[in-house]
């Protein structure tokens, strides 16, 4: 997948998750969910490599603590939008969404710069909460 | 309308591989492994020092 395809199916979820604040459609929870994961584990790596090279055990330790609360979130999150329960999603996909987001400012207070894929997914799955929440 | 739209995008989504189409296509579990790689290097640095 190109860079520009990569980028542009998000923003298109997005934009139609913007557009329905009332229901969300099944397709843009489910590529939320997926893509904060990716996000997830891509945060998870970039953390393990800098804190291995600053040997920094308290930055492992947030990012450890972190993905250990997205995981299950986002595992639940999955198993919600299967079976259409709005409100059930609604709490644990922005758990995982918080969850990474820790991490990700644990990661940038060190002066590394994040995965695009993570920052885009902090914004799409804070928006589709912000939508469901509505 | 809205429908058509929502479809519309679902099958774009679908081709970019954002959507495999099935509730089971893409596991969260496949994507994230129970053990992070943060836990990982936390346990070697500590077993290093």
């Amino acid at each position: 997948m190109s860079f520009r395809f990569r980028h542009f199916a998000p923003i298109m979820a997005l934009a139609l998750a913007a557009c329905m604040p009332a229901k969300a459609p099944a397709d843009a929870l489910k590529a939320a969910v997926v893509m904060t994961a990716e996000a997830v584990e891509q945060a998870d790596h970039v953390c393990a490599a800098v804190g291995t090279q600053r040997k920094d055990a308290a930055l492992l330790t947030v990012c450890k603590d972190a993905y250990n609360i997205a995981r299950p979130a986002l595992v639940a999150a999955q198993y919600y939008v299967d079976i259409g329960d709005q409100r059930g999603l609604e709490s644990s996909l922005c758990t995982g969404e918080r969850a990474l987001q820790s991490t990700a400012t644990a990661i940038a207070a060190t002066g590394t710069k994040l995965p695009p894929l993570v920052t885009e997914a902090i914004n799409f799955a804070g928006s589709i909460c912000g939508a469901l929440h509505a | 309308m809205l429908d058509a739209i929502v479809q519309i995008l679902a099958g774009v989504l679908k081709f970019l591989g954002i959507l495999t189409g099935g509730p089971s296509a893409k596991k969260v579990e496949e994507i994230l492994p129970e053990e992070s790689e943060s836990e990982k290097a936390l346990k070697k640095l500590n077993g290093a020092g």
